[in-house]
């Protein structure tokens, strides 16, 4: 026996559904651009049909059907792709941090150039051989001794710019440090609101997505993975040590390391474990700051007191245009950073101990001066070559970089277009569901409409 | 496979970038005329740039080092002619003096002729070059001989020597000893002179003559010094010379840019950036909504 107001409650439930289909569609198109957003899709099926025993089926009950109910709102998401990404992204995110450091340590070298430290070095040599041709010339031993200041302020900015770079990659590890405690803070509140909304049953498509999306960012900042768990939550971890999970987040500290002059030391706060960074811009960040930088650093200062210490042994056997022997060229108590010339020589350009013998028309001290350039002063190595040594050191660095860096966007890009492919909106594809809807609509709207003429001859006739 | 929006423009956007940022490369390339701009372009041509430029600025050096001991050379060689003729026209005047016959008011004219040649060689021994003396020594600053009376030389000087590095440890002496090239022939003018104004004949013909010869051999035998020293150098600038330009040359290759080779490639990637361009546009022209009424 059929219920009088039956196919009205089917009509209605077609209305709803379609209109929410539309709703859905309108929610992917409005966030047609917006980063890390998933489509999402409406799952229709059948309404639960009910048994009707009656007049026409003597055998047994059939099923009628009830229209439509929305089953699910989907979200349209692969979290292996996600992981395929972060580890992608960390990658990524690494070698462009040691890419761009080692631009700009190529900067500070400033090779080859006129005003890099090989040219200012060959200037300082060739003086000195200028100044051994004729001794007792004012202007040759003012060129020597200008080329000398010259190579003084060349060495000494270059060790400055090396630690200022220093202190600036330790400047951005703390800038990150405090990034990810934000993050890792706002996962967690996150995970417990979609443990929440999954715990009754509902979905939380764009939670999930800003979730995502914050994990993306932790993976590029220190390598850290996510991991799915029970009822919806992700495990972030760094290394082994847990990030963020439903139940708390675990901040990190950026420690002054007196060990390492005072720079960050990136540790978990109370314990003081230091924090197992994997990959991410971190990781390249205190790989350059650390291991690179300061042995580069320490190269210059070796190089620097290596060539003072020489020159000055050299100079104090020869003597100056007023007789007087034993004076220094450069300032003992100085080394990259402070070099400069000796007060005697920087007063009076005569004190240069050009003479061996202390004649002052004698130039065989400047001679063995400028003979310090061919003695390999540097386990082996002249200053020359020792300098052009780290000067390839760093290009051959930055050149592989470089290719980490390309092969790392073209992985990048390949992995980010699979994630489109499944998860990205096609404005095309929704102005179609949404003609589709709208027919739907019209269509229940007109079954509505039929329900309706029925039910008015009913009344009609029935009053 | 489903191509969605986000896809297109995020690969556009990433091919542009690309496009883009070699047109640059390239056109840094055109603008400095070199083919590395920094190490990491080239690690290994970097490395030979600063080898090469470091040995071309060595051989630059000692270049300038060959033309200053050619110099110091030159000088010495032009004294030593003049020291020569100096010394031959006062033998000629000890053997005209010699001859007893002549009287001693003649014999005191002669005399007077061989002073004037000593005074000129001690001129000549002060010769120098640019501002420094070149017989003194190491002494280069004050005049090495000095006429202390009309027949008695003073040296100066001292025995140093003056070394030029022509090659990296390879130093070549530019110097002659004031003492040895020229005082026994100041002091054997000297001598002439004084024999003349004494009327010592026997000293004049004999030890004397013998000191001014055994001077002028001295100074033949300085003379075949200074030119084999002269021809060293010479061999040394050649040597130099050759070396310079095959450094400049492989200096040259490793970098700059060939201009015609580089012009090409800008123009190739420029066509490519707006090969890029033009695909932008085409892609980002038409949706869907465009044919829905």
């Amino acid at each position: 026996m059929r219920a009088s107001f039956f196919g009205l409650e089917t009509a209605l439930r077609a209305l709803l559904a379609h209109q929410r289909a539309i709703d859905v569609a309108g929610h992917n198109v409005a966030n047609a651009s917006t980063d890390g957003y998933s489509r999402q899709r409406v799952v229709l099926s059948p309404g639960t049909a009910y048994p009707e025993p009656g007049l026409w089926w003597p055998a047994s009950a059939t099923q009628v059907g009830t229209g439509v109910v929305v089953e699910d709102i989907r979200r349209l998401r692969d979290s292996f792709l996600d992981r395929q990404y972060c580890r992608a992204a960390a990658d990524l995110a690494e070698w462009r941090a040691r890419s761009s450091s080692l631009e700009q340590v190529e900067a500070i070298w400033n090779e080859p150039s006129e005003g890099g430290l090989a040219a200012t070095l060959q200037r300082f040599w060739a003086s000195l051989q200028a100044l051994a041709n004729d001794p007792e010339s004012l202007a040759a031993r003012a060129a020597a001794r200008e080329s000398a200041a010259d190579l003084c302020l060349v060495i000494n900015e270059v060790h400055r710019r090396l630690n200022e770079m220093r202190r600036s990659l330790d400047a951005s590890v703390r800038e990150r440090v405090d990034e990810i405690n934000r993050l890792a803070s706002e996962v967690q509140g996150l995970n417990r609101e979609i443990l929440r909304i999954r715990g009754q049953g509902g979905q939380a498509n764009d939670l999930e997505d800003r979730r995502q999306l914050l994990v993306d960012r932790l993976a590029e900042v220190a390598g850290a993975r996510a991991l799915p768990q029970a009822g919806g939550s992700l495990l972030v971890l760094l290394g082994s040590a847990p990030l963020a999970d439903a139940a708390s987040w675990y901040p990190l500290e950026a420690q002054d390391d007196p060990a390492n002059g005072f720079l960050a030391r990136v540790a978990w706060k109370g314990g003081g474990t230091p924090a197992d960074i994997e990959g991410g811009e971190l990781k390249g960040l205190l790989d350059l700051r650390d291991s690179s930088l300061a042995a580069w650093i320490e190269a210059v200062e070796d190089m620097a007191s290596a060539l003072t210490d020489r020159l000055n042994a050299v100079h104090r056997a020869g003597f100056g245009l007023d007789g007087v022997d034993g004076r220094d060229f450069f300032d003992p108590a100085g080394g990259a950073g402070t070099m400069a010339l000796s007060a005697a020589v920087a007063q009076d350009a005569g004190a240069i101990a050009a003479s061996a013998s202390g004649a002052r028309g004698d130039g065989s001290n400047a001679l063995a001066l400028a003979g310090v350039r061919a003695e390999p002063l540097m386990a082996g190595a002249t200053v020359d070559q020792f300098w052009a040594g780290l000067v390839s050191e760093v290009g051959v660095l930055g050149a592989a970089a470089e290719g980490r860096v390309s092969a790392g966007e073209l992985l990048v890009a390949q992995v980010e277009n699979q994630r489109q492919s499944l998860s990205g909106v096609s404005v095309d594809e929704e102005m179609v569901s949404l003609v589709r809807y709208q027919h739907g609509y019209e269509a229940a709207a007109r079954l509505m409409a039929a329900h309706r003429e029925i039910l008015a001859i009913l009344f009609e006739y029935l009053a | 496979m489903r191509v969605t929006a986000g896809m297109l423009y995020g690969n556009l956007k990433r091919d542009l970038e690309l496009r883009a940022a070699e047109l640059w490369e390239s056109s840094r390339v055109l603008s400095t005329g070199r083919r590395i701009q920094l190490p990491s372009d080239d690690p290994v041509a970097a490395n030979r740039i600063l080898e090469l430029r470091r040995c071309l600025s060595e051989a630059e050096q000692h270049l300038s080092n060959v033309e200053d001991a050619q110099g110091w050379l030159k000088t010495a060689s032009v004294a030593l002619v003049s020291l020569a003729d100096d010394l031959q026209r006062a033998r000629e005047l000890a053997v005209q003096g010699s001859n007893p016959a002549l009287p001693q008011s003649s014999r005191d004219a002669i005399a007077r002729e061989v002073d004037q040649l000593l005074s000129h060689a001690v001129q000549v021994g002060n010769s120098c070059f640019g501002d420094r003396y070149v017989f003194g020594g190491t002494l280069t600053g004050s005049p090495p001989f000095v006429l202390v009376a009309p027949d008695a030389v003073v040296y100066q000087g001292d025995a140093g020597d003056q070394w030029r590095e022509l090659a990296p440890g390879v130093r070549l002496k530019v110097n002659l000893n004031g003492a040895v090239a020229f005082l026994p022939a100041c002091q054997a003018l000297a001598q002439v002179a004084r024999d003349l104004r004494s009327g010592d004949l026997a000293s004049l013909s004999g030890p004397t003559l013998e000191q001014v010869d055994s001077a002028l051999s001295q100074v033949l035998a300085d003379q075949t010094e200074v030119g084999a020293r002269e021809n060293r150098l010479d061999l040394g600038k050649n040597r130099l010379l050759d070396l310079k330009l095959n450094l400049t040359q492989q200096l040259s290759l490793a970098e700059d840019a060939d201009m015609a080779e580089a012009l090409v490639e800008c123009a190739r990637r420029q066509a490519a950036y707006q090969a890029a361009l033009a695909a932008a546009g085409r892609l980002l022209e038409r949706s869907l909504l465009d044919f829905l009424s």
